[in-house]
């Protein structure tokens, strides 16, 4: 497999600009697709069947639910038969993908059978596509998109080298047109794409990478700690995964921008969220939008949920009645997001959480108002602004306590522990640079952040920093990037002795 | 038709000018941008180059780091004798010393521990870029477990770093990490490629040694000299009951077969030499049959060593590195055997290896204090160890004294004169009891008495730190001397002596001697660098390692 965090990536994508924009303008579609599938083949063979079938299923989906509109006479009913064919099928592939080992086990346990052994494929990033094609066939089902005619051009919207792995999760419409035409070589767009990357693999390789270090040392071997460490650790896991996330999205993003192709944005500054629902609307945003239009708003609009509101009206009173409408499809979003997030048991419960938050928040709205106007809290004070940010960067915090240790188990001991001591002094002795951070490398990791964070604010202002950048004369330009580039190459943690080659949204 | 026109007619001519035109019109059209991002990666690459000789530094990747490789890359086809294999082809002799004595050009290229897979590797380097009339191949990695070359690939890294990054041949190099690859197939290639890759890390250990671009190359020609001495080692060869012979894995024999191959191919003549002295018997039966049937030469150290005046107790640095000492007396017996069986020009006066002359002074620099450092662990009287250290230069050397209990009771009168002109001012004869110390340097001396309290010294002396205390029969206690917060010796009743050489950084030597009886023998000797917890080689059970 070639990881955006190897010299064998850097060397590909290379290789892929320079033919890129050699092949003739019509015919730049093709390189991507080879270089795409030349990248995923690198995975394995197993993961390219698991591909293929699903790219043949939701092909063959869209275009028969296509032919059957086409008709003179459209039966919807049969369409809708070809889309829940189509949706069940790649649905399938990814639980077989998914749980099918666990699934297997199970029934053999229970029917106490001979064990078989069952060899575990995860295919790499089968969530991802699978949700894209999902997307596509109720699209195509909904009329909002028209079913692709050629295989190979809708091969390579689901295959596209830089969403496979993590996604963004891309809609056909926005991305598909643009993959299709070739782009002319701009300038401005290859040095603005290579930039994003750099920024990318800082943020990865610098900052991710580095927190890994701590965070896995105390979550693997959690018995040796105490107190306050987890909470340290807990916030180095956040900021980590945020890190690890956005910077990979940074990279494919980047890359894609250089050859001015833009993908949707997945990430928008999550810790200047000011409520729990306003982080997830900038947070992996593209499986928020994925959620929302094709779980949640169908449910909104069921007939079936509104009959029940109107039922409960009479029993629950009409406020409760109403918030039903919001309740259900909210609770099943988030317990379907915990579960595309992992199949333990910790995933199911990290994702209750955040339901119960955001519907508890969506639910209590107005007493919520009444409190801040009864406390005479002024609520557009910057102060109260900052709380509102802090409270809401706590309570991701404390989710990563659900998902970073990685068993539900070892969280209930963790949280057991944090409460069997109060030491404060942790952050005055040495304590933090024993735990797999040297004192060196922690002062790094804060430095990188507070860099983050600067440059976040500055975003956040609405000034864009590359523009901002290129305005700059070209001395000063030329030793940021520079700055960049050797930050990466001498603080990045990389090379045989280090594991931290992976991404964590990778395993979805 | 115009003479252009018929060069076009001319199909590779009409090609050219396509081409010059194309990159013309790239030229035109892209022209800013290309000196543009031409300047920006040229600038690029030359701080990365200037990043890469910062962090690529030696400072804590062992020994081998400095090989004599380089220098086989840098003077091509200059070179008489090649000894390879693991560390002892880098102690156990001293090419600086072959040239002086002898003019004959030789050079390690050994790494330590190095398997022998990677030595057929460095062979066929050496061979690219030299012509060695002779080859010395160390039999020790001969006898290496599979299990020990698994360990040293996957946990040695340094090591194997150290063998490959000395071959500049690309392809050699890249078989060579193929080889490496058979035992850790987690090795990232990048790090064998990139010097830079491989020490990013290093900004967490710069020094100003980094920063500078003279460094002084502390292995000469490849050798480093070892300057410690090991005590209480018993020669294992000696002693050694097994005659077995041991069988050579088959993996090694054939590294083995090409690389006598290689040699054969190249002219060059490969003598295997058995280079440790403490082997073990079943080791040299083996080696020797081994070279019986390949038809190599084969020289057994263990056999000839004690006709050059090697002595067990003051040429070992461990119980199977020479000391310099020892190198240099293995070394002669090398040249006169080298000498009476090739024909080799005298180097000495040729100009264009004036590369050796710059090692002289530091040769003997260094043979100085390792011979002063065997002088003064022979004595065993305190007056003759109180006339050795008078002729120490004071220059270079710090002496630490510190007494304990009732020194000074049965202090001869010749005693005390020596001891006054060491430099000391307080006249000791009539300090019964007294706790005293003194540090004596080219400063001057520093130094105190007390009867019934603890003296205590410390300070400064250029970078090295001391700390020196006494305890007399009054105060009671212990005494103690410390160099760069490290004990140097776990001090006896009686006065206490340290030396410490500053040129070098090391202790000449450490001792006590009991003048709280009449006699004075070396009572003990404690804490000298490398006297403590020295494993003894064991002889194998040769059952284990047949293949």
């Amino acid at each position: 497999m070639i990881s955006f965090i190897s010299i064998k990536f850097l060397i590909f994508i290379s290789i892929t600009l320079f033919l890129y924009f050699l092949f003739p303008i019509k015919h730049r579609w093709l390189v991507l697709l080879g270089a795409s599938v030349f990248f995923y083949a690198c995975t394995g063979i197993e993961s390219i069947i698991f591909l293929i079938f699903t790219a043949i299923a939701s092909y063959i989906t869209a275009r028969n639910i296509e032919t059957i509109y086409a008709t003179a006479k459209p039966n919807r009913k049969r369409a809708r038969l070809h889309l829940i064919l189509g949706i069940s099928t790649t649905l399938v592939l990814l639980l077989y993908a998914k749980i099918g080992s666990s699934a297997f086990d199970a029934v053999t346990n229970i029917f106490s059978l001979k064990p078989i052994s069952f060899r575990e494929i995860v295919p790499l990033g089968i969530s991802y596509y699978t949700f894209s094609v999902i997307a596509y066939m109720t699209d195509v089902y909904w009329k909002k998109e028209r079913a692709e005619h050629n295989f190979f051009k809708f091969f390579l919207y689901m295959i596209y080298f830089p969403h496979i792995i993590q996604g963004p999760i891309p809609r056909y419409r926005r991305l598909a047109p643009q993959l299709i035409e070739g782009h002319k070589y701009n300038y401005k767009n290859l040095c603005y794409g290579l930039q994003r990357m750099i920024w990318g693999y800082f943020k990865k390789m610098v900052i991710a990478d580095r927190f890994a270090l701590l965070t896995s040392e105390v979550f693997n071997n959690y018995t040796s700690y105490e107190g306050l460490i987890f909470i340290v650790a807990a916030a180095c896991a956040a900021i980590e995964l945020y890190c690890d996330f956005s910077g990979c999205m940074d990279i494919a993003l980047g890359f894609s921008e250089s050859i001015s192709i833009y993908l949707d944005e997945n990430f928008q500054r999550p810790f200047f969220a000011k409520s729990a629902a306003e982080f997830w609307h900038r947070w992996h945003i593209t499986l928020g939008t994925w959620f929302k239009d094709y779980i949640y708003m169908p449910l909104v609009i069921n007939p079936t949920l509104a009959k029940l509101c109107q039922k409960s009206k009479k029993t629950l009173g009409s406020r409760f009645a109403k918030s039903l409408m919001s309740i259900i499809p909210l609770s099943a979003v988030w317990i379907l997001t915990g579960m595309w997030h992992g199949t333990g048991m910790n995933y199911i419960v990290w994702g209750c959480y955040w339901g119960i938050i955001i519907i508890i928040s969506t639910v209590f709205s107005p007493e919520f108002k009444n409190i801040t106007k009864a406390l005479k809290i002024n609520t557009t004070s910057h102060i109260y602004k900052c709380f509102q940010m802090i409270r809401t960067s706590l309570l991701y915090i404390v989710s990563r306590l659900l998902t970073a240790p990685g068993d539900l188990k070892i969280t209930g001991d963790i949280i057991q522990r944090i409460f069997s001591k109060f030491n404060l002094w942790i952050f005055f002795d040495e304590s933090l640079y024993n735990i797999g951070l040297d004192r060196k490398d922690f002062w790094i990791g804060i430095i990188s952040v507070f860099v983050l964070w600067k440059v976040s604010i500055i975003q956040e202002k609405g000034i864009k920093v590359r523009d901002k950048i290129s305005s700059y004369p070209i001395v000063l330009r030329w030793s940021i990037y520079y700055a960049g580039i050797l930050a990466i190459i001498i603080f990045g943690i990389y090379g045989s002795q280090q594991t931290g080659n992976t991404f964590v949204y990778m395993n979805y | 038709m115009t003479y252009f026109q018929k060069l076009l007619k001319y199909k590779p001519a009409k090609y050219m000018v396509y081409i010059i035109y194309f990159i013309y019109f790239i030229y035109r059209r892209y022209m800013k941008i290309t000196i543009k991002s031409v300047a920006f990666l040229l600038i690029l690459f030359m701080l990365i180059l200037g990043v890469q000789k910062v962090l690529y530094f030696p400072t804590n990747t062992g020994l081998s780091e400095f090989t004599g490789i380089d220098d086989i890359h840098k003077y091509k086809n200059s070179y008489d004798v090649c000894f390879l294999g693991p560390s002892t082809s880098i102690s156990n002799v001293c090419n600086q010393e072959l040239y002086e004595k002898y003019g004959i050009a030789g050079v390690s290229a050994a790494v330590s521990q190095q398997p022998i897979y990677l030595t057929r590797y460095t062979l066929e380097e050496v061979l690219k870029y030299q012509s060695p009339q002779v080859v010395f191949l160390d039999t020790r990695s001969l006898f290496y477990y599979e299990q020990a070359e698994r360990t040293m690939a996957l946990e040695n890294e340094p090591l194997v770093h150290s063998s490959l990054d000395v071959i500049n041949t690309l392809s050699i190099r890249k078989e060579a990490l193929e080889k490496v690859q058979l035992y850790n197939k987690d090795i990232d290639p990048f790090d064998y490629f990139s010097k830079l890759y491989y020490s990013h890390d290093n900004w967490k250990n710069l020094t100003k040694k980094n920063f500078n671009s003279n460094v002084e190359n502390v292995y000469m020609n490849g050798n480093v000299s070892f300057l410690d001495i090991v005590d209480n080692v018993s020669n294992t060869y000696e002693s050694s009951q097994n005659r077995n012979v041991l069988k050579i894995r088959l993996k090694i024999e054939k590294d083995f077969s090409e690389m006598v191959k290689m040699c054969e191919d190249a002219g060059t003549e490969l003598i295997l030499t058995m280079n440790y002295v403490n082997a073990v018997k079943s080791h040299h039966l083996a080696a020797k049959t081994l070279a019986k049937k390949y038809n190599v030469k084969y020289l057994n150290i263990n056999e000839f060593i004690y006709k050059t005046g090697f002595q067990h107790n003051l040429d070992l640095r461990d119980p199977i590195h020479f000391n310099l000492s020892g190198a240099i007396k293995w070394t002669h017996f090398l040249g006169e055997y080298l000498q009476k069986n090739y024909n080799f020009t005298d180097k000495r006066k040729d100009k264009t290896y004036q590369r050796y002359e710059k090692n002289r002074k530091i040769l003997q620099e260094q043979k100085e204090f390792i011979y002063t450092k065997q002088q003064l662990l022979s004595v065993s009287s305190f007056y003759k160890y109180l006339r050795e250290i008078n002729e120490l230069n004071l220059n270079e050397n710090i002496i630490l004294i510190s007494v304990n209990d009732d020194a000074m009771k049965n202090l001869t009168k010749v005693e005390a004169n020596l001891l006054q002109t060491l430099g000391l001012n307080i006249d000791l004869t009539n300090k019964n009891g007294c706790s005293y110390a003194a540090v004596i340097s080219s400063d001057g001396i520093q130094e105190d008495y007390s009867y019934l309290k603890t003296v205590t010294l410390d300070g400064k002396i250029n970078e090295t730190s001391y700390e020196v205390i006494s305890n007399g029969l009054q105060s009671g206690g212990n005494s103690s001397i410390s160099i760069n917060d490290t004990e140097t010796i776990q001090t006896g009743k009686g006065f206490n002596f340290t030396i410490y050489n500053t040129k070098f950084d090391k202790i000449t030597n450490s001792c006590f001697f009991d003048t709280t009886t009449t006699i004075n023998p070396v009572q003990s000797r404690y804490k000298t660098t490398t006297t403590t917890n020295i494993q003894q080689i064991t002889e194998p059970n040769i059952w284990e390692n047949i293949e």
